[in-house]
């Protein structure tokens, strides 16, 4: 009974740890940013987005107005960090759009 | 009423014959010979992944900063590649983002790092021989740095882009003063700016580049407000000229900025994807360019800089290339 209880809580750690590892593992945002016009500031809201913990790419779309992000598996990452960084960029947030993996 | 109407009728006409004079009231230019450019997308030599920023010293070499391949390129003046030097990485000539170009007396090459915050020297051939500045608000700290400028005493001027403030010091890196505040210009007052001035002598918004003109002239590029302000070398104002719009004279986001040796500048534009050339005290001369990517057309132009001939380099940031002007006014 008792090696029946540790194999199903050992089958459950590992289905839940593989559950959050398929999840984070493709953790990627989408915002619109009002006033992203030109690199020098494009330049600078990477700069800010690189300062996110768990960050791991940027793609920015300065025709579209739109910041690409793509974070590290396992990364904890909320909105508001997200918002304040783009702040900190001198910018307006026009809104956030979770391809995969939104975080709570 | 009818008389209300009339006025403005009256005032609207006479603010399109200004506007309409305005566009068309340009020097012709003369090429004495057909614009050349260099550069395609990639990481060889030769190639670019978003040149930002450019330099040419008393010889002719052409310098460029390539952004995200996180290097200087060395070039003739006709765009042979010579050399090249950085990499990514935050130790002594390295890059994350290089930002802006200097050339002091002697030849050396000052580089301003947008993301690292500082400025490191080079000889002319890349060898690394100093760095100073640090990520802040304080005197001799940045925040994305990107213009760079020296003055005919040997002072070195950065735009401290995102603390919206110029800052001098000696080549050593010795902070001498500072000046400029965050403060957006009103769109509607700098519109009309022919009619009311703008005011915000003291204020910058998002300031990106910066020359040395004629008489030691300061010339920076407010790129937010759409303007550009001249300073004495001790930060005064002068004056200011430029406004948001699409006609001869206005900019959409204001960028690159050089001087020639009869003090004739040469203003990237960049949302408007042009250069426009004005003389010494802010009078628009002409225009050109265009959005594409044909030759003498751009797709974001980032910087400019004079050759000793007077060619005239620009940085065409969107389409990866430099592109060369060979230029005389009739």
């Amino acid at each position: 009974m008792k090696k029946n209880f540790i194999v199903a809580l050992l089958c459950f750690v590992l289905f839940a740890g593989a559950e959050v590892s398929a999840e984070d593992a493709t953790q990627k945002v989408i915002t619109k940013v009002e006033g992203l016009y030109c690199p020098f500031c494009s330049y600078g809201l990477e700069t800010q987005v690189k300062k996110i913990k768990g960050f791991k790419s940027v793609q920015i779309n300065i025709k579209e107005g739109t910041a690409e992000i793509e974070f590290k598996p396992g990364a904890k990452v909320s909105e508001k960090a997200i918002l304040t960084a783009v702040e900190d960029a001198g910018f307006d947030l026009d809104g956030v759009k979770w391809l995969t993996g939104k975080q709570k | 009423m009818a008389n209300w109407k009339t006025e403005m009728k009256n005032y609207f006409s006479f603010l399109l014959v200004v506007i309409l004079f305005t566009a068309c009231a340009h020097v012709p230019l003369k090429e004495s010979a057909p614009p050349s450019s260099w550069g395609s997308q990639g990481s060889s030599p030769g190639q670019f992944n978003e040149p930002f920023a450019i330099t040419v010293d008393a010889s002719g070499k052409v310098y460029v900063a390539d952004a995200r391949n996180h290097r200087i390129q060395k070039f003739s003046g006709d765009g042979k590649f010579l050399t090249q030097w950085g990499g990514q990485g935050n130790e002594p000539g390295q890059f994350e983002r290089p930002s802006g170009l200097a050339v002091d007396g002697e030849g050396n090459i000052f580089v301003s790092d947008y993301e690292l915050d500082w400025i490191q020297k080079f000889t002319p051939e890349g060898k690394f021989l100093m760095q100073w500045g640090s990520s802040g608000k304080n005197a001799g700290q940045f925040n994305s740095p990107t213009g760079l400028a020296i003055d005919s005493r040997q002072n070195i001027f950065v735009t401290d882009t995102y603390n919206h403030r110029i800052q001098k010091f000696d080549l050593q890196g010795n902070f001498i003063k500072e000046w400029g505040q965050y403060k957006p210009v009103s769109v509607i007052k700098s519109f009309f700016n022919f009619l009311v001035s703008p005011g915000g002598e003291n204020d910058l918004n998002y300031p990106t580049r910066i020359a040395v003109g004629v008489n030691d002239r300061l010339y920076v590029s407010d790129a937010y407000n759409n303007r550009v302000v001249a300073y004495s070398i001790e930060g005064e104002f002068l004056f200011q000229f430029g406004s948001i719009g699409i006609l001869g004279g206005s900019f959409r986001v204001s960028s690159g900025i050089a001087s020639d040796k009869k003090g004739n500048l040469y203003v990237a534009d960049f949302y408007n994807h042009r250069v426009q050339m004005f003389t010494e005290d802010g009078s628009f001369l002409t225009q050109w360019g265009g959005k594409g990517q044909g030759t003498g057309q751009f797709d974001g132009p980032t910087d400019v800089a004079i050759g000793p001939q007077g060619q005239v380099y620009v940085v065409d940031w969107g389409n990866h290339r430099i592109q060369r002007f060979n230029i005389k006014r009739e």
